[in-house]
């Protein structure tokens, strides 16, 4: 029997420019969540920080970038596999069994990014069995812009 | 600023988007099928299988492969942009294959409770006027880096009736596969 998905969980805009946004006490009865953002910030471009569960930790991840003047690779283990622009853009964010509790959670990210000229994929790995409750986006050292917007949805699986 | 979800989650919505079947490993297997697949027909138009699986053979890496209607003929095609350790941008490309490769990630020699998060998409399948499209995004981030985004066809016009997954060894307990089914309007 074909079970209805997709489930939107919160949605928020921001009337005026903050320094994160958390999504907090995730209910755990889905498989995946997908969160969509625009991801406006306060400065042209800076790195973002993606924290699971209250506390920063190293998320390895992997990406291509595609941008202005070409084409790149990289790989890396840090907290901000995200990034935020002043500009318009969108980001979906997807992670994948994120409240299995016997497994790492692997996650992927699409980015297309317009004002800049970049398209960036990523994959990576939140490396912890714990499932996942919380979802902080925290710019460095900069805020969130006024129109910033995050849509967090929950797929069954 | 602090959203809590709780009691603000909402269920269910009879949307165009939903869960047909899945299948969690709860030991090794030799493949995963999705089977019977006509019973859809008359009400999706697309399909996607959403998986996080992991190789069960000793080695840092494997591939996700996947077949249709049972068929091993060389009768699919397949075109891969990716990168491997992150070393250079990469692609590939056959026109004359037996399988599809639709996912390369974890092995069961990578990084322990690493597993390889993809998404598939596969048009049409139901439609018996065209050959079948799939396109794959997936990777993973462990002491292998693998990402990739994979452009498939499937050249025969019948309708899909059975999808089968599996790895070059068997697929580690464990991995999952969700399938979902797309309205049309």
């Amino acid at each position: 029997m074909a079970t209805p998905t997709y489930t939107s969980l919160a949605t928020i805009t921001l009337g005026s420019s903050a320094a994160s946004v958390t999504f907090s006490n995730i209910p755990t009865t889905y498989r995946d969540l997908i969160l969509i953002t625009n991801s406006k910030v306060t400065d042209s471009e800076i790195e973002m920080n993606l924290i699971f569960n209250g506390s920063s930790t190293n998320l390895p991840w992997v990406r291509i970038l595609g941008y202005s003047s070409g084409l790149t690779t990289s790989s890396a283990s840090n907290p901000y596999p995200t990034t935020g622009i002043t500009g318009d853009g969108v980001q979906i964010l997807q992670i994948f069994d994120y409240s299995a509790t016997n497994k790492h959670k692997p996650f992927l990210i699409r980015k297309s990014f317009g004002t800049i000229s970049w398209s960036d994929t990523i994959a990576g790995r939140y490396p912890s069995t714990s499932a996942i409750t919380s979802i902080t986006l925290d710019p460095f050292s900069y805020n969130l812009a006024s129109g910033f917007t995050a849509s967090l949805y929950g797929v069954a699986g | 600023m602090l959203i809590p979800l709780g009691f603000l989650a909402a269920g269910g919505g009879g949307g165009a988007f939903d869960l047909l079947e899945s299948q969690v490993l709860s030991s090794s297997a030799s493949s995963v099928t999705f089977s019977s697949l006509s019973a859809y027909a008359s009400t999706y138009q697309h399909l996607q299988i959403r998986a996080v699986w992991r190789g069960a053979r000793a080695e840092a890496d494997d591939d996700l492969l996947m077949r249709f209607n049972s068929d091993t003929g060389t009768n699919y095609s397949y075109h891969r942009v990716g990168t491997f350790n992150a070393s250079s941008v990469v692609s590939a490309a056959t026109t004359s294959a037996d399988k599809m490769f639709v996912s390369t990630g974890s092995g069961n020699s990578s990084t322990a409770n690493a597993f390889t998060g993809v998404v598939i998409d596969i048009l049409d399948p139901f439609e018996i006027t065209k050959f079948k499209t799939v396109r794959s995004l997936g990777g993973v981030a462990s002491s292998i880096n693998y990402l990739q985004l994979i452009s498939s066809s499937w050249r025969n016009t019948a309708a899909v009736n059975s999808i089968q997954l599996y790895n070059y060894s068997n697929t580690a307990a464990l991995s999952r596969f969700s399938l979902y089914g797309i309205k049309g309007s």
